[in-house]
């Protein structure tokens, strides 16, 4: 026998304790992984080495504000700015408000040159950019509707007071997998009897050296104008839109710090009614000679054993989510699920510290005890 | 840690014990001296309360006295951290509890190899000795039996062969007959005696069975934690 073979027979003595105590501490941790997984997909939103050339105009003003489309031109002036696309979110609903998915109007001649990290064949491309009722969508919302080129989709309004008949006209991938659909500007602009606003920019820089520099000149181009913008990175661009959304990290913290609190208070108890159990049984072992030290191991490797075969569970729990499509459950707002390493440390962590604290606290209280105390059951 | 050589194995001078029950304070034992002679058998008799079970608790170091000497193995006990305590009965002392007192989910031979896991030896000379000392409690063919599978007085002969697997030069134990029949009682004092005799060693048992106590060489009497002359 060794040590290890000895908190394996103590932790499983009684094992629907220690298979329920598992179960709770897998399932809390699951949850720790998955909600910190999503807090850093949205703080962290754009991954692509390819973003980092991308810059997004906007109005200073607001989100929900509009800029006149003719800074397009005066953009494009701008040097080191290679491509300008229109950016505007339409938020169209496709037969029902449950099928959510982002759309938006573009020029279909450059919104694949800005990104060019999607991917649409050529053919499908010169279609898109001589079919004005012409749309594209991404391979994961094209798959997601079934679509087939040629199938008619139309977008209800809800910022804009027009509904769209488009035709889809080719499909393109997208490296995060998002659900896309691009349309033509000018279609949505001609709906709206020639408003010749729009929301946003998308511009691509010759360098990534040249993007500040590019974003500086932007802004001072229309400061003092009666739409100034706001020129930021992309990855700036979409945390700006998450904030709109409220402390989101915050929120998220706080429901995983209770988690923890819980999971924690669980298993100190649990630990705890495991040791009061055996009281007699470390005053044997101290009477054949085992010290403190040792004991205190004994007791705390078993908690620790039992929180890190529950840290397991929770891990293989949060792996299982990359079989689900998350896309389609959580209607675009979590686009997939990948654990970053620190994430998958902070659970072993966290599952870790549950062991520690949970065996430390009865174990100490347990080998204080006389050995007389203990085996007169005075603990 | 304070060493000295002595002729008797233990030497306990005006050896106080009390502790305060209910508010009052009680006397465990009082001014109790002692000696025991290396090699010898020893039964400490009394009626209930007499103090016996405390003066053996002291001897092996899992109490502690309130005042007087207690030296046991050329150690003087009340100089001893408690850690220091178990890693000098670990080497020192076989202990026998009245109620066997073996770990419910180890079998006869990990219950017995317990002590040993405190020492370098490798899991060879461990199986090695829990087998020797299984054998010599008459029990090598319930090496691989749970204590609940065992009779009353065969998880005593486990307990006494987890007392002897260190060997130590003193086994102290706790009324190790109390809860046993008539038959188990006797192959349990049959083995003590064994190991007294043909083991040379010596042997400290508390018991208020006047036949257990003729098993012994010398027998004492407590009363009211005072030690008889």
């Amino acid at each position: 026998m060794s040590f290890g073979r000895f908190i394996w027979r103590n932790a499983f003595r009684n094992k629907r304790r220690t298979g329920l105590t598992m179960l709770s501490i897998g399932f809390s941790l699951f949850l720790l992984m998955a909600l910190l997984t999503f807090m850093g997909q949205l703080l962290n939103p754009v991954s692509e080495a390819d973003s980092a050339l991308r810059l997004i105009v906007s109005p200073a003003t607001s989100l929900a504000d509009l800029m006149p489309i003719a800074y397009r031109d005066r953009i494009k002036r701008v040097p080191h700015v290679e491509h300008v696309t229109t950016l505007q979110w339409f938020n169209g609903i496709y037969k029902d408000p449950d099928y959510q998915f982002a759309n938006f109007a573009t020029d279909p001649e450059e919104i694949f040159e800005v990104y060019v990290d999607q991917e649409i064949g050529a053919r499908e491309k010169a279609a898109f950019i001589a079919e004005r009722r012409g749309t594209v969508a991404s391979t994961a919302l094209a798959n997601r509707f079934n679509w087939k080129v040629g199938d008619p989709i139309t977008l209800k309004g809800t910022i804009f007071p027009v509904d769209l008949d488009l035709v889809l006209v080719g499909t393109f991938t997208d490296p995060l997998s998002q659900e896309l659909l691009y349309f033509h500007y000018d279609y949505l602009n001609e709906a709206m009897d020639n408003l010749n606003l729009i929301g946003a920019f998308a511009v691509r820089g010759s360098s990534v050296d040249s993007i500040p520099g590019i974003a500086e000149a932007i802004d001072s181009q229309f400061r003092n104008s009666a739409s100034e913008t706001k020129t930021e990175t992309e990855k700036a661009f979409v945390l700006g839109f998450v904030s709109m959304l409220g402390n989101i990290q915050g929120i998220i913290a706080s429901i995983a710090g209770v988690v923890v609190f819980t999971m924690l208070l669980v298993a100190v108890s649990t630990m705890g009614m495991a040791v009061r159990e055996r009281a007699r049984e470390v005053a044997i072992l101290k009477t054949i000679g085992y010290s403190r030290s040792t004991i205190l191991a004994l007791v705390v490797g078993e908690a620790v054993f039992i929180a890190l075969v529950g840290a397991a569970l929770g891990v293989t729990l949060g792996e299982s989510l990359r079989l689900v499509d998350l896309n389609i459950m959580t209607q675009g707002f979590i686009t997939r699920y990948s654990p970053d390493p620190e994430t998958y440390a902070a659970v072993l962590g966290t599952g870790i510290g549950i062991g520690l604290i949970s065996g430390f606290f009865p174990a100490w209280h347990s080998v204080n005890l006389t050995v007389t105390s203990a085996m007169r059951g005075l603990h | 840690m304070t060493e000295r050589s002595h002729e008797p194995i233990v030497q306990v001078r005006n050896l106080r014990k009390t502790f305060v029950h209910g508010g009052e304070d009680v006397i465990a034992l009082d001014d109790v001296d002692l000696d025991v002679a290396a090699g010898e058998y020893v039964s400490l008799m009394g009626p209930s309360g007499s103090g016996k079970s405390t003066l053996l608790y002291i001897l092996a170091g899992i109490d502690r006295a309130t005042s007087g000497e207690c030296w046991v193995l050329d150690h003087n006990l009340s100089e001893l951290t408690e850690d220091e305590l178990s890693e000098w009965r670990n080497e020192h002392i076989g202990f026998i509890f009245q109620s066997f007192n073996l770990i419910p989910v180890l079998t006869a031979f990990e219950n017995v190899e317990m002590p040993l896991l405190l020492t370098g030896l490798s899991k060879r000379e461990r199986a090695e000795h829990v087998r020797t000392a299984l054998e010599i409690v008459g029990l090598a063919d319930r090496m691989s039996h749970y204590p609940r599978q065992l009779s009353g007085g065969q998880e005593q002969r486990v307990a006494i062969a987890r007392a002897l697997i260190t060997d130590p030069n003193m086994i102290l134990a706790d009324e190790p007959t109390g809860d046993l029949d008539a038959h188990s009682a006797e192959e349990v004092l049959t083995i003590l005696r064994k190991l007294n005799q043909d083991f040379g060693k010596t042997v400290i048992m508390v018991t208020h069975d006047p036949k257990a106590s003729t098993f012994a060489t010398i027998t004492h009497h407590l009363d009211k934690g005072k030690l008889l002359p």
